[in-house]
């Protein structure tokens, strides 16, 4: 037992003595280089053209050749092992890229995700058409980021293939993720849809009518208003209306194009015939679209907002607006007034605010009410009419061009403004004050065009404006309603050619133009006023 | 021992019970057989307006083909028939052209007044030849149910109810039919059915602008939803 004590103390010891370790060793430690990736969002990438992209990277004393580089495509794929990214996306759509750059040495990785925005080359911008040499056909294209110019496009993407010959006209409709373009030309094949991202052709105008026939002899589309709304519509140069419903929401994701045919019938009015010769914005955020008949000299307005609640075009019914006599549009205006320029702003589900420019002798009348739609009456009320005379003493003709911004959303939603032109001067009228100030001079520019203002269109979200010139020269104008506002407060000088407010003088444009329009790419910037990519 | 005898008999009674000579059939591509794509149909001249007769489509298929022409045989039934010969016409000859897997042959349908109250029945056989055996049952007969009836056509939904052409009426039928000239089938998309819907309805405008306003059986105008209320 005195042993076993014994025995056991000295186990116990060892073990106290055994516990007791110095340690001299030194902890491993490398020296970390201060290096940083910055973000970048919506890295735009186009779809089927070789992008590139090179990071920002905060070396931190290092240098790029110390590191290996790898980029993942959406946490599976290696699609590049350099610092620049090079690559042709095959799809539109998000992609999710990782960045690592692996130190040579000792192995260490710095990474960073990224969210890339793959989207068609000529996916957003300015279309304009021209007619050129032979009568023909051709349209070019102006990068909205970049205000590059692509000439005649069509031709230049189509490997030579004509597009056809006597243009007059064009017209933007959008899906979810893409748009198409409608050239309305007489020759040819008459109107035709191209594909908003490699500008090729669709289909024929003539084969979207059931019996692929236009429904008249010499028919002719003047005017073609893709809704958002279930109804697509063609103004005929007859004045008579032709449709189509749609059963989905262009926003959708399963809205196509060319889902339905056009009826060959003309569409019936309740109240008997018309001829409509105007028409405003067709439905995004409304369910009405206004269309002018000229034939009874009053309104109308399309109304559905799905195959299952469309109403014969209701007629307009003044409520308890007092019209100024001659000007009752609901019921009929006198003849010797005549409708030089209609649009409509500040729409919603079941109202418009339709603004109207008029001219009776030798005067002009702006006037403004709100049309809205009732399902129990099946009628469209105007109300909230108010009218001035617009612009005396300025020498409008025949030849002046009108644009209202409008757009959901858009600083102009509910405050009017009336750009036109009077030669190569552009105006602008404001309607709450009644009055009118210079915006742009373009006889002032370097290298002013000579021509005629053929167009002036506005981007979908109203902060520019385009203005197209018969010699082939556009101008795109900033057009936020700030810039306009500090005109009228005297902060902005308009006769100062370089005040800031041409972004792009583009003079490259073949042909004589007829026709501009913004590409909207998408149907949420068509609905909503947007430019996104 | 007998026991074992008794198994020997047996075991060689089983044996020859086992052999059996039996015919095994074999793929033989050179024998064609013969069917009616759908076996019953029934066929309304109200569908078409101001038609006396109606050259009915009759399809066969058949299985295999052949690099020259070759007669098939068709049978009136009878037994499944309730038309009298003056109200149909058969074809003569049934031809399968070479290299064809299938054929359509008319059967000529007469108008009748008895039509407007009844409905006639004919009923066709296929009958093996020196080129074709029957096919499946099921498909050997086909029975023409002929009459100047109307019914509700399928293509005429609770969606085309709602959005085109309003409630059916036997009379709506009519009038549609005599204005549109077109028989409409199930593989009518909407785009078309709303066509002709607007055709119908300008029609019905273009009456009562007349001062003959198109009413039903029960004296209420008549009306049409497609392009709006």
């Amino acid at each position: 037992m005195k042993n076993l004590k014994y025995i056991f103390t000295a186990v116990c010891l060892i073990s106290l003595l055994s516990g007791c370790y110095k340690d001299d060793s030194t902890s491993f430690s490398v020296p970390l280089a201060d290096v940083s990736i910055a973000s970048h969002e919506n890295m735009p990438f186009f779809v089927g053209v070789e992008s590139d992209y090179t990071p920002t990277i905060e070396w931190g004393g290092t240098s790029q050749d110390d590191y290996d580089y790898k980029w993942t495509l959406n946490g599976r794929e290696v699609i590049s092992t350099d610092l620049t990214l090079k690559y042709i996306f095959k799809e539109m759509g998000d992609a999710y890229l990782t960045f690592q750059m692996i130190d040579k040495e000792t192995g260490l990785v710095y990474g960073k995700d990224f969210k890339a925005t793959v989207t068609g080359k000529y996916f957003l911008g300015w279309v304009i058409l021209s007619e050129g040499a032979g009568e023909k056909s051709q349209l070019s294209f102006i990068d909205m980021a970049s205000f590059t110019s692509y000439p005649d496009i069509y031709t230049q993407l189509n490997s030579g293939d004509e597009l056809g010959t006597k243009p007059y006209g064009l017209a933007n409709t959008c899906i979810s993720k893409q748009d198409q373009i409608m050239v309305l030309q007489e020759g040819g094949e008459g109107p035709v849809s191209l594909n908003g991202l490699s500008f090729a052709k669709v289909s024929y105008l003539k084969h979207e009518f059931i019996g692929e026939e236009f429904p008249e002899e010499n028919f002719k589309a003047k005017y073609t208003l893709f809704s958002h709304r279930g109804a697509e519509m063609i103004i005929a140069e007859s004045g008579n209306l032709y449709d189509r419903t749609n059963a989905k929401s262009r926003t959708s994701s399963s809205a196509t194009f060319q889902d339905a045919l056009f009826t060959t019938q003309a569409y019936p009015h309740a109240a008997g015939s018309y001829k409509f010769t105007h028409h405003t914005y067709p439905g995004a955020s409304s369910n009405i679209t206004a269309l002018y008949d000229a034939l009874n000299r009053r309104w109308l307005a399309y109304y559905t907002n799905a195959i299952s609640t469309q109403y014969a075009i209701p007629a307009l019914v003044p409520g308890t607006v007092s019209f100024p006599e001659g000007f009752n549009y609901c019921t009929g205006m006198a003849e010797d007034v005549e409708l030089v320029y209609a649009q409509s702003n500040n729409e919603s589900t079941n109202y418009i605010n339709l603004v109207n420019l008029f001219k009776r002798g030798s005067a002009y009348y702006i006037n403004s009410a709100k049309l809205t739609f009732a399902s129990g009456t099946k009628k469209v009320t105007a109300s909230a009419f108010s009218q001035k005379e617009f612009n005396t003493g300025y020498e409008i003709n025949e030849n002046t061009k009108f644009l209202m911004p409008r757009g959901t959303g858009t600083d102009y939603a509910s405050d009017i403004h009336i750009i036109f032109n009077v030669g190569q001067k552009l105006y602008f009228y404001h309607y709450s004050t009644g009055l009118t100030y210079l915006y742009r001079d373009f006889s002032k520019e370097e290298n002013a065009p000579q021509g005629d203002i053929v167009s002036i269109t506005q981007r979908s979200d109203a902060k520019q404006i385009g203005v197209t010139f018969s010699d082939g020269h556009f101008i795109i104008l900033d057009s936020q309603k700030a810039k306009l506002t500090a005109i009228r407060q005297n902060n902005l000088d308009p006769e100062d050619v370089n005040n800031g407010l041409v972004l792009a003088h583009i003079t490259d444009i073949p042909g004589t133009p007829v026709a501009t329009m913004f590409k909207c790419g998408k149907a949420s910037n068509y609905t909503g006023a947007k430019v996104a990519y | 021992m007998k026991l074992k005898y008794i198994f020997t008999i047996l075991a060689a009674a089983a044996m020859f019970a086992s052999c059996n000579k039996e015919d095994i059939i074999t793929y033989d591509n050179n024998t064609r057989y013969l069917s009616f794509a759908t076996s019953e149909v029934e066929v309304s001249f109200s569908r078409y307006p101001g038609e006396t007769t109606i050259q009915y489509p009759v399809v066969v298929n058949s299985t295999g083909y052949s690099e020259k022409d070759m007669a098939y045989t068709i049978s009136v039934v009878a037994d499944s028939t309730t038309a009298q010969s003056t109200d149909y016409a058969m074809p003569s000859t049934f031809t399968m052209p070479a290299k064809a897997v299938a054929d359509t042959f008319y059967v000529s349908l007469n108008y009748t007044e008895k039509l407007d109250t009844e409905t006639m029945r004919l009923g066709l056989k296929i009958e093996p030849n020196e080129n074709f055996l029957e096919g499946a049952t099921s498909a050997r007969m086909i029975d023409i149910y002929f009459n100047n009836a109307l019914s509700k056509p399928a293509w005429w939904t609770s969606s085309v109810t709602s959005y085109y052409l309003g409630t059916y009426s036997d009379l709506k039928y009519k009038y549609f039919l005599q204005v549109t000239k077109v028989d409409l089938d199930e593989t009518a998309n909407t785009s078309i059915i709303r066509h002709y819907a607007l055709i119908f309805k300008a029609w019905l405008a273009e009456q009562a602008a007349a001062g003959n306003t198109i009413t039903e059986a029960n004296g209420t105008p008549m009306t049409v939803p497609a392009g709006g209320k």
